[in-house]
């Protein structure tokens, strides 16, 4: 998703056509869940800071092989975001049910691949190239 | 006889002036261009006074447009990129109406 998201972004989910969702898959353990708690404490702050948190997490992706919390305040205080709030939240177990609630979700649709996607309830595994997902999507709005 | 010809004469003066009389009509024809003119301009009042059926011609007609207005601005402008809101266990990017749900299922790593 990655790849493609500023593209579905521009294209469609900026003219109101598309709304995205975002389930974790914590399949590298500790750096896994860390990274999710992050961007699900930053949504507890505000929505669209899941967002921020969710992207920013993507550009950085390559330091979160050995993140800490500290790490985790840090981009959030670059979003303008409460590190206090965020700090105490990384360890609240409501997050972390949560988070563990959505993981089953998937593994219970029966979703092995990463990433796969949903579109309005029908699952597509792996990644595509944009004109594959474009064509996707145009064929969904049809309907 | 004299007279009697010039009877003829000033009847045939007289018929020959009936004859050009016709014109008016031609000026009618004139006004009847012009009167369209006049009704579309009203006309175009007009549709103002329709909605007349509400008490107040001039305030309904800005009302019916002003909310068409205002929906078409919110759904132009609206930054849906920017705009998030929650639902069930999800933070949902975009129009929360949006006909398509995309969901990423995903490792940040």
């Amino acid at each position: 998703m990655l790849r493609v998201e500023p593209e579905i972004l521009t294209n469609y989910v900026a003219k109101g056509l598309v709304s995205l969702a975002f389930s974790p898959a914590t399949d590298f353990g500790k750096p896994s869940q860390l990274a999710t708690q992050t961007a699900e404490c930053a949504g507890k702050q505000n929505p669209i800071a899941f967002w921020k948190m969710h992207d920013l997490l993507f550009q950085q992706q390559d330091q979160l092989w050995n993140a800490n919390s500290d790490l985790m305040v840090q981009f959030a205080k670059g979003l303008g975001l409460d590190t206090e709030a965020l700090d105490s939240c990384l360890g609240d177990p409501e997050i972390v049910a949560k988070i563990t609630r959505r993981v089953e979700e998937r593994n219970a649709l029966g979703i092995r691949n990463r990433p796969s996607f949903s579109v309005n309830g029908k699952i597509i595994a792996g990644s595509l190239p944009y004109p594959a997902f474009a064509k996707i999507l145009d064929e969904a709005l049809k309907r | 006889m004299k007279l009697k010809l010039s009877w003829v004469v000033v009847s045939l003066l007289l018929a020959a002036c009936g004859s050009t009389a016709p014109q008016p009509p031609a000026t009618a024809t004139v006004i009847a261009v012009v009167q369209p003119t006049e009704v579309s301009a009203m006309s175009t009042v007009a549709p103002t006074d329709t909605p007349a059926s509400s008490p107040t011609a001039p305030a309904t007609a800005e009302a019916t447009v002003a909310p068409t207005v205002v929906v078409t601005e919110a759904t132009a402008s609206t930054d849906w990129v920017n705009t998030a809101s929650v639902d069930g266990d999800f933070y949902v990017r975009g129009n929360p109406s949006a006909p398509i749900r995309l969901i990423d299922f995903s490792d940040f790593l």
